[in-house]
């Protein structure tokens, strides 16, 4: 391993590792209450213990946000093409997009869930996750198809090429680092969805990652809170991660964004 | 000889650009150059040509059969995520060839350019010089018999130029398709064309036609003999408004 990586590496794990020993140390010297701030050894002793509830939790949250990314994927790239296609229906359904975009879905998930039945709440839960999962993808699958070559869209009309054939030898293809950029925004959001929808189903048979945080906190047993957020934190980079991972190997080959800078 | 394409008093407005009434016709085997000032019209006419754009007044007519139209613009326009060979195979593909075949013109293409070994190389792997070669492949996989060329050579460098406008010259000579060639250098256009047309602004207008009936293929000596030499003078002369040396 080079020094330079060294470095790149052990800085911030350097400082990772000395932030976690100022809180110890802080907690045991200042003599902090463990319900207000418990130290991260009692957060570590915590997941320990409750490893099983909490990963079975963090399953539900975690396969209810990888089914509303994928449906919120699919959707926002099919109503990207279909937006393509006719300049008539995008002006009719975008604002729809937006006013989901921008009305937080803390307001709207009451509603939702009072819709589908607290019985179904993990449906609810689903729905929620989409709704603020899709606006990343359809914004910037939208604004990819259209950031065509301007010569390489002559070309195609110059040798006649049938609307299939522009969608998936040009459009698509232009679009698809726009669109995975955005899927890297929805598959945070369809995350944090799942999360919030959670919350305000409560106690309504969802057993996912945000419920043990809410059960945890009626009991004012912090450090299991703390568990449930470490969890929760490294799903949200776990699932980054991947999206980035598949992106760089999507792009890797072709795109300005996957090559090195020098 | 027919004309492949003709326009007849041709008119167009486009981005704030006057153009017309212009007549002008290409035949086959004939290298035709337009030159001209910057917002003059050159690539619009090209484009009126090709039939990517509508006229506002006139006629464009084609022959029969319609020519085959290739076109290669300014910079080489490539699918970044496409190979080379599946980039010179792409006029092809839209016009529904078969696999196989594609791919034996595509390399044949590849081949004539002097880039027969580079089909599966991507355009950010391939030299600037080499990328428009691709695009040169890619105008003639599709056998055109037109050639439409958008200051193809302005970002390379002098010799990388010089080169592709031999080889240019070279598949004249054996293809005996018809060209249209915009550029901005004269040097350019006496050396490819065999009839020059220079263009005014204000509105875009063909000034003066200068025939040079030199045969072609050139020889690396042309750009030194008199012929050539006068022939720079008297484009430059009609590029500058000037009367005829």
């Amino acid at each position: 391993m080079t020094a330079e990586r060294l470095i790149a590496i052990g800085t911030p794990l350097t400082l990772f590792v000395f932030f976690l020993l100022a809180w110890e140390w802080s907690v045991t010297a200042f003599a902090v209450k463990p319900f207000v701030l418990p130290a991260p050894s009692a957060i570590a002793l915590s997941l320990y213990e409750n490893a099983a509830s909490l990963l079975a939790s963090a399953a539900v949250t975690m396969s209810l946000a990888a089914a509303a990314f994928a449906i919120a994927l699919a959707l926002g790239v099919a109503l990207a093409v279909l937006f393509l296609q006719s300049p008539v229906i995008e002006r009719a359904l975008w604002p729809y997009a937006v006013i989901l975009q921008v009305t937080p879905i803390v307001a709207i998930a009451p509603l939702i869930v009072i819709w589908v039945g607290l019985e179904r709440a993990q449906l609810a839960v689903l729905i929620l996750a989409v709704i603020v999962a899709l606006f990343p993808v359809l914004a910037n699958t939208t604004i990819g198809l259209k950031s065509v070559d301007r010569n390489l869209d002559e070309l195609f009309r110059l040798h006649g090429a049938t609307r299939w054939q522009r969608l998936w030898l040009l459009e698509m293809p232009s679009a698809l680092p726009y669109l995975l950029s955005g899927a890297k925004i929805s598959a945070g959001l369809a995350l944090v969805g799942t999360v919030i929808a959670e919350f305000v189903a409560g106690t309504g048979g969802t057993a996912g990652l945000a419920w043990r945080i809410i059960e945890a906190g009626n009991r004012l047993q912090v450090a299991k809170m703390f568990a449930a957020l470490v969890l929760l934190a490294a799903l949200g980079v776990l699932v980054f991660a991947i999206v980035s991972l598949i992106e760089w190997w999507l792009l890797r080959r072709w795109h300005e964004s996957a090559s090195p800078r020098n | 000889m027919t004309a492949l394409v003709t326009l007849e008093r041709a008119e167009k407005s486009f981005a704030g650009v006057q153009i017309g009434p212009v007549s002008l016709s290409v035949r086959a085997n004939e290298v035709v150059a337009i030159l001209g000032p910057s917002g003059c019209g050159k690539s619009t006419i090209l484009r009126l040509l090709a039939g990517l754009m509508p006229l506002n007044a006139g006629l464009r007519s084609l022959a029969t059969p319609a020519p085959r139209f290739g076109f290669v613009f300014q910079d080489a326009t490539l699918m970044p995520w496409a190979s080379a060979e599946e980039n010179v195979a792409l006029p092809l593909r839209l016009e529904g060839a078969e696999k196989a075949m594609r791919t034996e013109r595509a390399r044949a293409a590849l081949s004539s350019v002097g880039l027969g070994d580079r089909g599966a190389a991507l355009p950010r792997e391939l030299s600037g010089g080499m990328r428009m070669r691709v695009s040169l492949a890619r105008a003639l996989s599709a056998e055109a018999n037109l050639l439409l060329l958008d200051e193809p050579f302005a970002a390379l460098d002098e010799l990388t130029r010089e080169d592709l406008n031999d080889q240019l010259l070279a598949l004249f000579a054996q293809r005996k398709f018809g060209a249209v060639f915009v550029t901005h250098s004269v040097y350019e256009s006496v050396y490819l064309a065999s009839r020059i047309l220079v263009m005014h602004a204000d509105p875009g207008r063909i000034v003066a036609t200068i025939d040079n009936p030199d045969p072609t293929p050139r020889p690396r000596g042309y750009r030194a003999s008199p012929d050539y030499l006068s022939r720079v003078e008297r484009v430059r002369a009609a590029l500058r408004g000037e009367p005829r040396p």
